[in-house]
């Protein structure tokens, strides 16, 4: 194996493990997966991987080592990515190494569902949430409405890089200033169930399970970062509509 | 509750996990099962509260039981376990905890906020526990099953 084909299973085991860590997978499934994609090419790898990096470690027959970090700036959510790349190792064997390199590229730069359908789930997954809270169709109404400017205000904020901080305080400012409007105005007579509604797009799910599946694999490091950013966006939502909250209700004394 | 509200709950709850599969970007036959789970999760957490089991064990037995669909169906269905589990959770989620922890706090209602945090930490504690006890009984079955297959 010459030295050209050894850099390009690195970077092909490189490139699987960025696109699975930004797309939402576990940091587990990740080192898994690189192992795997550097072994099945008859390399010995060695793996770490956190939220932000990537560091590959291959050694080759002579007993060679090169190595990579890769660093990972930003994450969202695309589970069909993950999906595709996993279906993608499952069937190694199919592929040459350059064919399994157009694959990834491809499933890289696939482009996720239009934003009108991201909006259309924000605005389900709001509104049918009153349901699950007793609520009546009012208040149905509401969360409905806060969905679309949530999924509005999410798509503004990604695009400025404001951080997640910001995004979900701002987020929770908007679910219990919308709400509260729909008070004023009469058309629902209490904020609680359209502003939890609201508050459950931006409860962090993914996060939550997957710092739960990292800690019990092994994962520590990762696993308790991942708990960190449940926390701290736990926090700027609660902030945000507590803010929010206490303006507006003391603002029109309602 | 009488029977058409908790069959009304129930497609609600699948709803709203279909919604979330759409912003986590699920597709086909994922996007299908993960909406099935958040119903099964929703119809075994009104089962708990039927039966007056506490709040704790009530998310417990909801958890483990959409946690073992999803490891199920992730076998048969050859997809990664958590692009069922994470939207069917949704509805579990304490984002009522919050609410109301925060409420208290900014009502000046100190120890209503404290009994309401720490409720929402044992309802995050109690899911945590479900998914932990799911996945170890299927990498138990999955050492069964690969010391078998050596044997054989």
């Amino acid at each position: 194996m010459d030295k050209k084909t050894e850099y390009k299973i690195l970077s092909l085991a490189c490139l699987t493990g960025k696109i699975m860590l930004q797309n939402g997978s576990e940091v587990y499934r990740v080192e898994n997966h690189i192992c795997q994609v550097a072994e099945y090419y008859g390399m010995t790898p060695q793996c770490f991987a956190t939220l932000t990096c990537i560091i590959i470690t291959l050694k080759n027959s002579e007993g060679e080592v090169i190595s990579l970090v890769e660093r990972v700036t930003s994450r969202t959510t695309n589970l069909d990515k993950v999906y595709q790349v996993y279906s993608l190792i499952r069937n190694i064997s199919n592929y040459s190494c350059d064919e399994l390199r157009e694959e990834l590229l491809k499933i890289e730069n696939e482009k996720p569902y239009p934003f009108l359908i991201n909006v259309a789930g924000n605005c389900i997954g709001a509104g049918f949430f009153t349901f699950l809270f007793s609520g009546n169709i009012r208040e149905f109404l509401a969360a409905f409405l806060c969905g679309i400017l949530i999924a509005i205000a999410t798509r503004i904020t990604d695009t400025l890089k404001l951080g997640t901080f910001f995004t979900n305080l701002l987020c929770g400012g908007i679910s219990s200033g919308t709400a509260c409007l729909f008070l004023y105005l009469g058309f629902i007579t209490d904020v609680s169930i359209p502003i939890i509604s609201t508050l459950m797009i931006l409860v962090p799910g993914v996060a939550f399970i997957n710092s739960m599946r990292d800690i019990f694999s092994g994962d520590l490091v990762t696993g308790l970062s991942r708990l960190g950013e449940v926390a701290m966006i736990g926090t700027s939502i609660a902030v945000g509509s507590g803010i929010a909250l206490k303006l507006l209700l003391n603002l029109g004394r309602i | 509750m009488s029977v058409e509200k908790i069959i009304f709950q129930i497609i609600a709850a699948i709803f709203t996990t279909f919604g979330f599969g759409l912003m986590f970007n699920i597709k086909h036959k994922n996007l299908f099962h993960t909406s099935i789970a958040g119903g099964l999760s929703w119809a075994v957490y009104l089962l708990g509260q039927h039966l007056n089991y506490s709040e704790g064990l009530t998310f417990f037995i909801a958890t483990f039981a959409l946690a073992l669909y999803s490891e199920a169906v992730s076998r048969i269905i050859y997809t990664p376990v958590t692009t069922i589990l994470i939207a069917a959770l949704i509805p579990l989620a304490p984002g009522g905890g919050i609410y109301y922890t925060m409420y208290n706090l900014i009502d000046k209602n100190y120890p209503m906020a404290v009994q309401k945090g720490i409720q929402t930490f044992i309802i995050a504690g109690a899911m945590a526990v479900g998914i932990f006890s799911a996945s170890t009984v299927f990498r138990l079955y999955d050492e069964i099953k690969f010391r078998i297959n050596k044997n054989i």
